[in-house]
């Protein structure tokens, strides 16, 4: 007899490490329940549930939000409206375990409307491309080279589509698979592919690559 | 003199730990839960304080558009505007992106520019150069490298009706337009692997799913080489599983790993060909793929849910062979695992 058929189940393994999930104390054990009970617990009004799956993915949504703005303006709004409305809609989510992909999806469908609508607003003339927070992306310990290519890549992205922006950010400088890209975007494979490949084309051509062992091209930051 | 760096070796600098910020500090964290709990904490009685609050916010709403309305009727005149086009379309969220005849669908591996024969549209020149955008001055003092300029003496020929309007993401008409040229079959005798993977778009935004596994399945049979061979057989496979056609979709996964072992898709293309497997009923090729699945890749992200399935299987067969180790290893099994949905694409 053939066995029934059967579904993959998708398992999301939470952060480890202490600096990754801060401990709150008055989350007792719930730290240690997996996401799919935090989020069955929180759906049902279990605040401490909802509190401990924030603390576990805040850092997560935080740096999101900035690596793809390519600035920190704003970013605690979208992290709160984030969670918000996850907390909202927790009841919608299927796979309880992909909490994670699912609160990331919420952030990136956030930003992307607002870099749609700076965008347009551009356009109109009614504003413009907000500046690159170089100091919010890169870190203190990044070296000189490499916040110049920092400060490049992101002020070419800046000329980019929110769409092709947003993946090539989250596949390069994120460093998602492109599935998980995929999942974060609501898209097929198929155009999370052509999204990153022609973000990739374009920076290809404009961007200007420092010269190995030249010392000009670390003082550029 | 030194050699300028690739731009690949560039960017593998840009994702090191030391050179992206960790912008979640405590403080931060905190702050936003701060104003989240108060929001999330209040119990929801949705039906009640919409009944309640319907009102007011309309006449919110009124006195807004009213004011709004007041405002632009008041223009003395209106400013000559001039609609400008962004460089790059996008359709409406929900419909695939229009493929491009010149888009490459490999991104890991970045080749020199492919030649695409002659509807390979020639790309315009960016209107905004480098230098005049503000943000540019961080590398001002970059020396400008030309890009070589685009070869000569290839005129364009006329795209066929149907790729142009695929190219602009208006399906539905694309597909009707195919009729112009002979019919669906008609097209896919004579498309190139590009136009193939825009006629399966086609096919699939407008719910003709076997057509659109027709031409995916050109692309795996007739152009095996084309760098679409890929992407195209881990579609297909995806297509045939839901369809219920597991062998077949074995078949496809299996042709992807061959074409592209080492690509971003083999870890998934692996899990879903157990998964076929499984479906299938064929438990030594499950057996054998799952094993094969733990020495490839010993710390999968799938390496849990594949054990579970081959518990779960072993459970619904009745049966009980031969157990294998590791992965015969007992692991605690979710009760959710036997009512999840299908598997959603793996996310890290």
């Amino acid at each position: 007899m053939a066995p029934a058929p059967l579904h993959l189940r998708l398992v999301v393994r939470p952060p480890a490490g202490p600096d990754d999930s801060p401990v709150s104390g008055s989350l007792g054990g719930l730290e240690a329940l997996d996401d799919a009970k935090l989020v069955a617990l929180a759906s049902k009004g279990e605040l401490s549930a909802f509190e401990t799956l924030y603390r576990r993915y805040a850092a997560f949504a935080i740096n999101l939000a900035v690596r793809i703005q390519g600035s920190g303006r704003d970013v605690e709004d979208i992290v709160h409206d984030a969670f918000l409305r996850a907390h909202d809609r927790l009841a919608e989510l299927r796979d309880r375990q992909a909490f994670k992909g699912w609160l990331g999806a919420i952030v990136v469908s956030l930003i992307r409307s607002r870099l749609r609508k700076r965008r347009l607003m551009g356009l109109v003339g009614l504003g413009q491309n907000e500046p690159v927070d170089l100091e919010s992306i890169a870190a203190e310990t990044a070296s000189p080279e490499a916040r110049a290519q920092l400060a490049q890549v992101y002020a070419l992205l800046q000329t980019m589509p929110a769409d092709d922006r947003i993946a090539w950010t989250l596949r390069y400088v994120d460093q998602h698979r492109l599935e998980g890209v995929a999942e974060l975007t609501g898209c097929s494979l198929a155009t999370v592919k052509r999204r990153i490949s022609r973000a990739q084309r374009f920076l290809k051509d404009y961007f200007v690559p420092a010269f190995a062992g030249d010392p000009a091209a670390g003082g550029l930051a | 003199m030194s050699k300028p760096k690739a731009f690949e070796d560039q960017l593998s600098s840009l994702h090191r730990a030391e050179t992206l910020r960790d912008n979640a500090d405590k403080a931060r964290v905190e702050r936003i839960w701060r104003r989240l709990e108060p929001n999330v904490a209040v119990p929801k009685s949705p039906k009640r304080s919409w009944s309640i609050g319907w009102a007011p916010g309309l006449a919110a709403g009124l006195v807004v558009g009213f004011l709004i309305g007041h405002q632009y009727t008041n223009v003395p005149e209106a400013t000559p505007g001039k609609l400008v086009a962004e460089p790059t379309s996008h359709e409406p969220a929900g419909l695939p992106e229009p493929r491009r005849a010149s888009d490459q669908s490999r991104t890991e591996a970045p080749e020199p520019t492919k030649t695409l024969g002659p509807r390979e549209p020639t790309r315009a020149p960016r209107s905004v150069p480098l230098k005049e955008t503000p943000e540019a001055s961080v590398f001002a003092e970059v020396p400008v490298i030309e890009t070589a300029p685009a070869p000569a003496g290839s005129a364009p020929v006329p795209q066929p009706n149907w790729l142009k309007l695929a190219d602009r993401g208006e399906y539905q008409r694309a597909y009707h337009s195919l009729e112009e040229y002979g019919g669906f079959d008609a097209v896919l005798s004579k498309a190139s692997a590009d136009e193939l993977m825009i006629l399966a778009d086609v096919a699939r935004a407008t719910g003709n799913r076997g057509r659109a596994i027709q031409a995916l399945r050109r692309v795996t049979q007739s152009f095996v080489s084309d760098p679409n061979a890929p992407i195209a057989a881990m579609t297909l496979g995806r297509m045939l599983l839901q369809a219920g056609d597991s062998k077949g979709a074995s078949e496809a996964f299996s042709l992807y790993r061959r074409l592209s072992p080492e690509g971003d898709f083999a870890e998934d293309a692996l899990a879903s060909d157990i998964q076929a497997a499984v479906e299938e009923g064929n438990w030594d090729r499950a057996q054998t793929l799952a094993k094969q699945y733990e020495s490839d890749f010993p710390d999968g992200r799938h390496l849990e849910q594949i054990r579970e399935q081959l518990h779960a299987a072993q459970r619904a067969n009745g049966s009980n062979p031969e157990p294998s180790e590791p992965l015969g290893e007992e692991s605690e099994v979710d009760s959710e695992a036997q009512t999840a949905p299908p598997a959603e694409s793996p996310y890290q």
